[in-house]
């Protein structure tokens, strides 16, 4: 699935990592203090406060990165359903709420997010029992 | 529970307003998070 990240906070980070590398350059580490994020899960129109089905709390350190694959911690995570409707898009943002990671889809296999069923009730617990990014 | 658009046996409602008139607890929607990265967006831009 083709996923977008924000441009200034992830994409040219990444790519001055691949350039420092060429360059034989070690990349800085982060600095700054972890604060917690959150996953949003959404209908197809997610945007914003639009389309919001479920905001799920997550860890301040959300992943381990080991070799190529990013684990998500804390699971299972569990929020309450805040709306109904049909579950198609998520977006992991930051702890303001700004959006790092967007275009996730949600379905029931073959998705980036696969949810035993995408009829969200509001006031349903939705979980999320484990999650990786693999670099491809 | 997943209700569709058929009446629930309790209230009558149907899925939207289910949960809130009937009271009857709904399983908990269960998932993982699967995402493999497409690195197409790293690839150079093709030239005309």
């Amino acid at each position: 699935m083709t996923v977008t990240y924000a441009t200034a906070t992830v994409k040219t980070p990444r790519m001055q990592v691949m350039a420092d590398v060429i360059a034989s350059r070690t990349p800085a580490a982060a600095t700054g203090t972890a604060t917690a994020g959150q996953l949003v899960i959404g209908t197809a129109s997610l945007s914003g406060g639009t389309g919001v089905l479920a905001t799920i709390a997550l860890p301040a350190t959300a992943f381990t990165v080991s070799g190529a694959v990013a684990t998500l911690q804390g699971v299972p995570l569990s929020a309450t359903a805040s709306a109904s409707g049909t579950a198609a898009l998520a977006e992991f943002r930051n702890n303001a709420g700004t959006t790092v990671i967007s275009g996730l889809t949600v379905g029931t296999s073959g998705s980036d997010i696969n949810l035993n069923s995408t009829s969200i009730t509001s006031g349903q617990t939705v979980t999320i029992t484990s999650g990786t990014i693999t670099h491809g | 529970m997943t209700m569709g658009d058929t009446k629930c046996p309790h209230c009558d409602g149907t899925t939207q307003e289910h949960a809130p008139s009937c009271g009857t607890l709904l399983p908990p929607i269960e998932g993982t998070i699967d995402i493999i990265e497409d690195l197409d967006e790293l690839k150079p831009e093709p030239q005309p």
